[in-house]
């Protein structure tokens, strides 16, 4: 992997990033801390695999997201089904009226 | 026992004559081999460098390895990648030390992100953070 697809795939999940010697990256869903990477900052050709599987992530997958194939809401839905992401819990169809429907006060 | 390689020169037979002194060469034929010569090279080395190491030390003196961590090593090109696969962290570097010091680095590294994170780790995270607590005791 190159270093400027290491970059794409950052902006693309708006990974949260701190330079500490290597540049680490972090994805934050919803307040939790999901998924760690990093890329070395003396290398140009980082190791893809490693890479891959610390973003949980089989080869189709990154090859999407770095080609712009596998969105953000993808991605979570990849982190979903992996059950890295919990899952909302399913709302009743009541609940779901009372969260549309504005409380009057 | 001779080996079947060694042939032994007949010594040189000296040619009595009056006034001189002379040596004759004697023609000798060795026997032709047809096995391949096996070189001693020494003591036996399956590979230049390990596959899995134990890493019992980390470069930052803030922590102390409390258990061995197991780490991969593999070459790429002109670059060595230390892994530790319980976590899915590497390090990489031009040698076998260098990728492990970075391992290190990232992993020292880690463990100081997920302690202040810890109450708002994912279940992934969760796990990798409870690996750590147990490979690793920070230093007072």
């Amino acid at each position: 992997m190159k270093t400027h697809e290491f970059e794409r795939i950052v902006n693309k999940l708006g990974l949260e990033t701190r330079n500490s010697g290597d540049r680490l990256a972090w994805f934050v869903y919803k307040g939790q801390v999901v998924v760690r990477t990093k890329r070395s900052q003396g290398t140009k050709e980082q190791p893809g695999d490693k890479i891959r599987q610390q973003l949980k992530l089989n080869e189709q997958q990154l090859a999407g997201l770095i080609s712009c194939t596998v969105s953000l809401e993808d991605y979570v839905g990849i982190l979903k089904d992996r059950k890295i992401i919990a899952s909302e819990p399913q709302l009743s169809p009541q609940q779901q009226s009372k969260q549309q429907k504005p409380t009057k006060s | 026992m001779v080996s079947p390689a060694l042939v032994a020169q007949p010594p040189a037979q000296p040619v009595p004559e009056v006034g001189k002194y002379a040596v004759q060469i004697l023609r000798f034929s060795a026997p032709v081999h047809s096995e391949p010569t096996v070189m001693n090279l020494g003591p036996h080395q399956p590979a230049p460098r390990p596959t899995q190491i134990l890493l019992g030390t980390l470069s930052d003196s803030g922590f102390r390895v409390a258990k061995a961590i197991p780490v991969r090593l593999e070459s790429r090109d002109a670059c060595v990648i230390a892994s530790w696969q319980d976590i899915d962290e590497f390090g990489t570097g031009r040698s076998t030390s260098s990728a492990c010091e970075d391992l290190g680095h990232t992993v020292s590294e880690l463990y100081s992100s997920l302690e202040s994170d810890q109450e708002r780790l994912g279940p992934d995270l969760q796990h990798v953070w409870a690996v750590l607590q147990e490979y690793l005791v920070r230093r007072k």
